[in-house]
């Protein structure tokens, strides 16, 4: 009998081996996902993924219920990703950027391929794809990335800038190597 | 136009492009590490219930000797809902911590058979007739009251019956006495050998 999440939640609090593999077999993609957006190196990935995954059955029995399951394993997988970043990465994130005032430029193209905005992340300077991630694909506002990365709020929103910058390096590049070709 | 959209909207609607399944392996690895916690935490469960444990039979044999050794007295553990405790603390034991129950019924006896009027704790003392040549004194001994005359032929008396302020004494000989408490004394009110006292007060002429 196939087992709905709350249920799974509950036994997973007492340790149920059977509901913690259910678990891991309904998130695992996901959660391994997270870590791979943030880190490049898939053993480094792989690594956080695991820790993530050993804090999230060690403190379920801390989770309320308030708010989406999903959201609080996503958090700390998350912050076990910023962890590994800061301790293994030595991220120094500096404000870059002078022109901060000046209102963002959206950027409307046509559909981009999946493999291709894959790469667009995958080559971003650890710092930028941190911002990055942060912001377009968590969801954090500058202040909450500040706060969370200990940075000013212009540092957050200088790396954010200088990611669609290289990006857009890129989608340039392409551009014109296709018209080359 | 339609395909065309903003460069983050794009990696927004496809937040989903790095998930993939993790290899098998990850899982067993997962799971020896969730072993391996749960038998340290087991570990640390019972080193903690050991320590608590140890602490407890330590404080407990420690007061116990302390107690044992410092206060023990075996009178005061003895009590029972039959027989009071201070009955029991009248007991003595042997010095082997074994009581001699021998006497336990005559106590027993005694302690019921004793008023519990507090008129009557007054009535302990000397006592003497109006005319001063009758004395006697009235004592709390062996669980009973006696009425001793000073004339060493005399019988000793004990204290048969109460009623009120009446005291009837008897001897084994079959004497008796029969007094009442008053302000004034011990007022004999009835005897088989004291005739001539009938009436009269005995004043208390000093406590013993």
């Amino acid at each position: 009998m196939p087992l709905d999440l709350n249920n799974i939640i509950k036994q997973c609090k007492s340790g149920n081996r059977e509901a913690q593999k259910a678990l891991y077999n309904k998130y695992s993609p996901l959660l391994l996902g997270i870590c791979k957006r943030y880190l490049s190196n898939q053993q480094d990935a792989e690594d956080v993924f695991l820790e993530g995954m050993f804090k999230i059955f060690d403190n379920i029995k801390n989770y309320k219920g308030e708010g989406s399951f999903e959201g609080w394993m996503k958090r700390i997988m998350v912050n076990e990703a910023l962890m590994h970043i800061r301790k293994h990465k030595k991220l120094k994130l500096m404000a870059e950027w002078t022109q901060l005032d000046q209102p963002e430029q959206p950027l409307i193209l046509d559909q981009l391929a999946v493999e291709e905005l894959k790469f667009m992340i995958e080559e971003l300077p650890t710092g930028y794809r941190t911002i990055f991630n942060l912001y377009v694909l968590e969801g954090y506002k500058h202040r909450e990335i500040a706060d969370l990365l200990n940075i000013s709020i212009n540092t957050s929103k200088s790396q954010l800038i200088l990611a669609k910058k290289k990006m857009q390096e890129y989608l340039k590049k392409k551009d014109f190597d296709e018209k080359v070709s | 136009m339609e395909n065309k959209k903003e460069l983050f909207t794009q990696f927004q609607e496809n937040k989903d492009l790095f998930d993939e399944e993790p290899k098998d392996n990850l899982w067993y690895i997962l799971e020896e590490r969730m072993d391996h916690r749960k038998k340290v935490k087991k570990l640390q469960w019972y080193k903690y219930v050991s320590v608590a444990a140890i602490g407890i039979i330590l404080v407990s044999v420690v007061s116990f000797l302390n107690h044992y050794l410092t206060n023990h007295v075996p009178d005061r553990f003895v009590s029972n809902e039959s027989f009071s405790s201070f009955i029991l603390e009248d007991l003595q034991n042997d010095g082997n911590k074994f009581f001699n129950t021998s006497s336990l019924y005559t106590i027993n006896k005694a302690y019921h058979k004793t008023p519990t009027s507090k008129n009557l704790v007054n009535i302990v003392g000397n006592y003497q007739s109006p005319d001063g040549i009758i004395n006697f004194n009235i004592l709390f001994e062996n669980y009973q009251y006696m009425l001793i005359f000073d004339l060493e032929s005399s019988p000793n008396f004990i204290l048969e019956s109460t009623n009120g302020t009446a005291l009837e004494f008897k001897s084994m000989e079959g004497k008796s006495l029969e007094l009442n408490l008053d302000e004034k004394g011990l007022q004999l009110t009835n005897s088989n050998f004291l005739s001539e006292y009938k009436n009269s007060f005995f004043k208390k002429i000093s406590e013993i």
